[in-house]
Order: C-alpha cells, then sequence, then structure tokens
C-alpha cells in the first residue's frame, strides 16, 4: 500500500501535492470551522464563485504550455463584454418574451468571443510574426484594450442586463449545480480533450518543449501559436461573460486581480510558463484549493484577507522549492538543461 | 521516503501558516460575552432569518471596506473596531486586499453565504454589487452601503453630509477667516463632477444668503483638473487678474494645496484665503504654518459606526427615519430620504485634529 502511494507520488508529484494539500485544507478548516465550512452555502458559494476565474485559468494554461504567457485576458475580456452587455442593453426591450431575450444574450455571446478571437489574433501574430516576447506584447494589449474601454465607456460601469442574464451567476441546475461550475465543467471536458486526444493537444506540448525542434518537424508554428491565443482568449471571454453576469455589470478594470491570481494557480498546478508540462487535472486541484483558503481565510473574523495572499504566495514557493527539490529535474533544472 | 518526509514537511508549514493567522481570530470570538440592549425577544423582527450558529440575539456583522491596508481604510478599521469593543460584539471586517470590484464582490459572496445578520460595505463600484446584495436581501439580511446613494439593493445608505450642507460649511469656514469680506471665486475640479459643482452652488447660496459683503468675482468657475500644480498655477493668475481676491473657495481635493502653495510664494500668508475638502497629511505643512486656516473633510471611521448603528437599530426591529438618533456626533438627528441615510458628518481639519487620522 504504502509502496503504491509512493511510487504514484513520484509519478505524479504535482498531484500528490495538491492532493495531499487539500485534504489539510479540509482538515483545517474542519477543525477550526468545521459547522460553517460543511454548510450548503459554503459549498454553493465556493462552487459558484471559483469558475469566473477557473474558466480564465484554464484559458491561460493553453498560452501556458505552449510556451507563452497572457497578460491581456482581463482586459480583453472587460473590453468584449463591454460591447457585448451595450448590445444586449440596448437590443432587450419591455416585453420581449424570454425566447427573444435568449436569443439576443446569444448573439451578444457570440460578439464577446469573436473579439476574443480577434484580441487572440493579434496577440498570436506580435509574438510568432513580430517576435515580440509574449510578456510585452500581452502587456501592450492589455493596456490598450483597457484605454479602448475607459475611453467608450468614460470609465464608468455598463449595466442594463436582462434578467434572465444576471440570473446565470447564481442559477442551480437541477437544484444544486450552480449554472456557473457547469460551464465551468463543459470548457474543462473540451480542454482536456483537446489536450489528451487531439494532434493540436500533441503538438501543443512540442512547441512548448522546445518550438525550435517543433518547426523542423514540419509544425506550423505560427499558426499554432495564433491558434493558442484565439483558444485561450475565446475562453478567458467566456470567464469574463460569466464575470458579468455575478456583477451584473461589466467596466473597464473589473476582476484586474485575476491575472495574477490564475498566473499564481497555474505556477502551482504545474503549468510552468516554460511550457511543455502540465495537467489541466492538476489545474483543476489548484482552483479549488485557491478557492478554499479564500473563502476558509473568510470565515475567520478579524483574519485580514492578507493571510489568504500570504498563503497563496507561501504555498507557490513551498511548490516550486519541492518541484525542484525532489525530482532533480523541477523548474530551474530543467531550464539549465535546456540552454545547455 | 524523502518525498513523503518533504510531503509532511509541506503539510506541517501550510497548518502552521494557517493557524498562525487564525489564533488571534479565534481568542476574542470565545472570550466576548454577549449582551446588546435589544434583547427581548418581542422586539425582535419577524422577517429576519436566525444567524447560521444560534448565538441568541447576537447578530453576526460584517463590514466590507473598499480595500485593506490603506490608510483610509485602517482608520476606519480603527473606528470598526472601537464600535465592537464599545458594543460586546465582534465585526467582521474584511475587504478586498486590491482595490478591484470582482475581489470584493467575492468576499461579499463568501460572507453572504456563510450567514450574516447586518452586512454593512463601501463599493469600489455600486452596479457590481446590486447582483450580491440582491441575494442578501432576500436572505433577510440587512444590508448597509456608504458612497452608494444610487444603489436598489440594500436596505439603507449613509451618506456623512449633504451636498449643499458641505458646500455651506465650506464657505462659513473660508467666511470665518476672511472675516466676512471681500472677493472671492470658485474652484472645481472638472466641470463634469457632478458632486464638486453641486458643492460650490451650495456655497455660493450660503454666501448670497449669510454673508453680504462677500463677493463672489465671477459667476465662472475655475477648473484645475484635478491637478495641484494647475490649482496652483491657476491662483497665481487669478491673483493677477483680480487684485482684490481674497478667497479660494475650492471644492476637490486638490484645490487647496494648490492654492496654497501659490498663496505662500506669493507671501499673502493671512491676507488670501483658501479652503476645500483635502486629505489631513497632505496639507498638514500649510495648516501648521497659517497658510490653511483649516480644510473641510468627513470622518469615515464615524461614519462607519453610523453604518453599524443603522444595522443594529433595524436588527433589534427599530426603523429608521428624518429625526432618528445614531448615536455619533453629527447623526444625532439624521435626514432620511428614500433609502439615504444623511448625516451632519462633515468636520473642519485644523491643526488640533490633523494627525487623527493616519492619512
Amino acid at each position: 500500500m504504502l509502496t503504491k502511494v509512493k511510487e504514484f507520488s513520484q509519478k505524479n508529484l504535482y498531484t500528490s501535492m495538491l492532493l495531499a494539500l487539500l485534504v489539510l485544507l479540509l482538515l483545517f478548516f474542519s477543525i477550526t470551522k468545521g459547522g460553517t465550512l460543511w454548510s450548503l452555502g459554503t459549498w454553493n458559494g465556493i462552487f459558484m464563485q471559483f469558475p469566473e476565474y477557473g474558466v480564465m485559468t484554464i484559458g491561460v494554461m493553453f498560452c501556458f504550455i505552449s510556451g507563452n504567457i497572457d497578460m491581456s485576458f482581463v482586459a480583453l475580456g472587460n473590453f468584449a463584454c463591454i460591447l457585448g452587455v451595450q448590445y444586449m442593453a440596448a437590443n432587450v426591450t419591455e416585453g420581449m418574451g424570454n425566447g427573444q431575450i435568449i436569443g439576443v444574450m446569444l448573439v451578444a455571446v457570440l460578439i464577446v468571443m469573436v473579439i476574443g478571437a480577434i484580441g487572440g489574433v493579434i496577440n498570436g501574430l506580435l509574438i510568432s510574426l513580430l517576435n515580440i516576447p509574449p510578456v510585452m506584447a500581452t502587456i501592450a494589449m492589455q493596456l490598450v484594450w483597457t484605454g479602448v474601454s475607459v475611453a467608450i465607456t468614460e470609465g464608468k460601469a455598463v449595466s442594463g442586463l436582462p434578467s434572465l442574464y444576471t440570473d446565470i451567476g447564481h442559477k442551480m441546475v437541477f437544484g444544486f449545480l450552480p449554472f456557473p461550475f457547469l460551464i465551468f465543467l463543459i470548457i474543462f471536458v473540451i480542454s482536456a480533450f483537446l489536450l489528451k486526444y487531439t494532434t493540436y493537444g500533441e503538438k501543443l506540448y512540442m512547441i512548448g518543449t522546445n518550438i525550435k525542434a517543433a518547426k523542423f518537424s514540419a509544425i506550423n508554428t505560427t499558426g499554432m501559436t495564433v491558434a493558442t491565443f484565439v483558444l485561450c482568449d475565446v475562453i478567458c471571454c467566456i470567464g469574463s461573460l460569466l464575470m458579468v453576469s455575478t456583477m451584473a455589470s461589466t467596466k473597464a478594470d473589473y476582476g484586474t486581480s485575476y491575472v495574477m491570481r490564475c498566473i499564481l494557480i497555474l505556477v502551482l498546478a504545474g503549468v510552468l510558463p516554460d511550457g511543455g508540462m502540465g495537467k489541466i487535472s492538476n489545474v483543476f486541484l489548484a482552483i479549488i484549493s485557491i478557492q478554499i483558503i479564500a473563502s476558509g481565510v473568510n470565515m475567520f473574523p478579524s483574519m485580514n484577507t492578507y493571510y489568504a495572499s500570504l498563503i497563496w504566495g507561501g504555498l507557490l514557493i513551498i511548490v516550486l522549492i519541492l518541484s525542484t527539490k525532489l525530482t532533480g529535474n523541477g523548474f530551474f533544472v530543467k531550464k539549465r538543461k535546456k540552454s545547455s | 521516503m524523502k518525498k513523503m518526509l518533504a510531503l509532511l514537511l509541506t503539510a506541517a508549514m501550510t497548518v502552521g501558516l494557517v493557524a498562525c493567522g487564525s489564533k488571534p481570530a479565534e481568542q476574542p470570538a470565545q472570550s466576548e460575552p454577549a449582551t446588546t440592549e435589544g434583547t427581548d425577544g418581542a422586539e425582535a423582527p419577524a422577517d429576519i432569518e436566525a444567524p447560521a450558529e444560534p448565538k441568541g440575539d447576537t447578530p453576526t456583522i460584517a463590514f466590507v471596506p473598499k480595500v485593506e491596508g490603506q490608510a483610509w481604510w485602517e482608520h476606519v478599521r480603527g473606528g470598526v473596531t472601537e464600535w465592537a469593543a464599545d458594543n460586546g460584539m465582534e465585526v467582521i471586517y474584511k475587504g478586498p486586499a486590491e482595490v478591484d470590484a470582482a475581489a470584493q464582490v467575492q468576499i461579499m459572496t463568501d460572507l453572504v453565504n456563510q450567514g450574516v445578520d447586518i452586512l454593512c460595505f463601501s463599493p469600489n463600484d455600486p452596479a457590481a454589487c446590486e447582483a450580491i446584495c440582491k441575494t442578501a436581501l432576500d436572505k433577510g439580511i440587512i444590508v448597509i452601503a456608504t458612497e452608494a446613494s444610487g444603489m436598489e439593493n440594500i436596505t439603507f445608505d449613509v451618506e456623512a453630509f449633504d451636498e449643499a450642507g458641505l458646500g455651506a460649511f465650506l464657505m462659513d469656514q473660508l467666511a470665518a477667516q476672511m472675516g466676512e469680506e471681500g472677493e472671492y471665486i470658485t474652484m472645481v475640479g472638472s466641470f463634469t463632477m457632478e458632486s464638486q459643482n453641486n458643492w460650490a452652488d451650495g456655497a455660493v447660496a450660503r454666501q448670497e444668503e449669510a454673508y453680504p459683503n462677500m463677493k463672489l468675482v465671477d459667476d465662472k468657475r475655475v477648473e484645475d483638473d484635478s491637478d495641484a500644480q494647475k490649482a496652483y498655477e491657476l491662483t497665481k493668475q487669478l491673483r493677477e487678474k483680480y487684485p482684490n481676491l481674497k478667497g479660494i473657495l475650492g471644492t476637490g481635493s486638490f484645490d487647496a494645496p494648490g492654492a496654497a502653495r501659490a498663496i505662500q510664494e506669493m507671501g499673502l500668508t493671512g491676507e488670501m484665503f483658501a479652503i476645500s475638502v483635502a486629505m489631513p497629511l497632505e496639507v498638514k505643512d500649510y495648516l501648521a504654518d497659517g497658510t490653511l486656516g483649516s480644510v473641510a473633510l468627513w470622518d469615515p471611521a464615524v461614519s462607519a459606526k453610523v453604518m453599524l448603528n443603522a444595522g443594529m437599530e433595524l436588527y433589534n426591529g427599530g426603523t429608521i427615519e428624518t429625526g432618528t438618533d445614531l448615536k455619533e456626533e453629527g447623526y444625532t438627528s439624521v435626514r432620511v430620504d428614500g433609502k439615504v441615510i444623511i448625516g451632519d458628518g462633515q468636520i473642519a481639519i485644523t491643526m488640533d485634529n490633523v494627525d487623527d487620522f493616519g492619512f
């Protein structure tokens, strides 16, 4: 039994670390705040809260695996949603049937996703054709999208959504399954399929591991980079759409703290921006852990929110150290090998 | 084996980290005896649900600031802590670590789901909070906002002052410094800032009513783009244009600091005066050397206490209407307009209290 556990944890370092973390978190909060933790309200909350940035994290995961990074996704999502919300606000009129309203909503969602795709194409081209480092290119685009958003909204929040749309954020499917979580689940399953069973997924890990080698193996790296950013930014825009429904409005700077949170989750899950590695199941475990920490800290009356950041940061360091020390081919060692 | 050890180590460190944070939180929770004024069962309103954990008649109260760790909000935390100690109650004070509406809504969602009875908050963006506040109201939670007078899904919004009242207050201060006579002009951060223009209107109205020897030299306002440097340049230009100009009635928080620098440089301290709303520590030097007599502000910690008092009043089955006493200076007889509770909370910042705030 013990040897089996040992074998599993050696093969799946991040998975076992995250599972251990999850068990510890649940144990800790059960002991200290059992009554509050194990209530339906808390878990409904947790499963309603993480999908909006959880979806974004999955999007950015594709970028990371390909060896890129995206800093622009929140700003782009906000810009797209501003147009989407304005479209909905303008086209939903009093006395419309639910069917018609759903029609308008679908068009708005489509608008948002198309803008997301355009943003992805721009990111991809800047990086693969013009060879601008991904961090620089996407930070520049982040500024561009934020600027445009502020310009068209004068920095104000845009609201006026149909209640049918704002209900999404706290609707229960079958009475217990939060709708945002359902969306998250769908995207999760599709993404897992893409990574595991398609040639796209295979190529993605290849260009992430060594883009030069991939190029010489007749992989269209420009096409792959653009496609990856499109995928990333479209998924991130879906995350933004969920955020819009919980906040019943959108604004140029909503969710700016999610950029760092998504990156933190990915690194915690062993998806490093170095590229070529990472498993989506670990990403899921990391998302849940991060949300449990956040909600858990909020259960303690006088515990500063900074403790959540503190714990997140501490965990990140521990995970990075462990992955380096234990496998001997962790983050830093791997890098050295690559460059030699 | 090494790996198992390491995993255990991680575990220990995590628990250690979390435990460190939680200890101070736990102690007051257990040692604080729960006695409040309104414990008669008869007074408890029927439509409010019992707290998640049975705690008798002590409500679970949460206060969500815009952000944690900034001087303004640390000052508010001090007020909230003081209120909790005075009332023998516990208040969950929790805001986002960054100024982000989304992060703030997440915290409010946690609190609402974990079951609070009174939720006080200061929204980063009122529109973003409507949905979660509606959920809160549906659950029977008392929702008290501040600086969010346009919000729908709240029980009440607390405002420290009304716009005309603050304008009149600014004028009273300036008039006292000017000896109730002489020429003055009004300055705003921007023509499009509705509130600041309303304050200026209130100030001019007050002057017309109470200070006949004062004269507004130009109906047109000057605009400093919320920039102290521009306020400084404008003050110099204005004094050239109107050699008898004696007072600058500013509104935004850049007006008085900028004007004061100009007054000091021109050597007109004691002859020319300026006022506006301003952050105490930013104008401390000018207050110290007498360039500025006072600036106006409201105490956000007092507003916070008033919000908590209002929440308790409603929790205990009371009502809030014009004339209600919310037990803080400036709020002993509030005005209620729809869902907005308006106090008389503006205060003058002088050398006596400039250090009381930490900002």
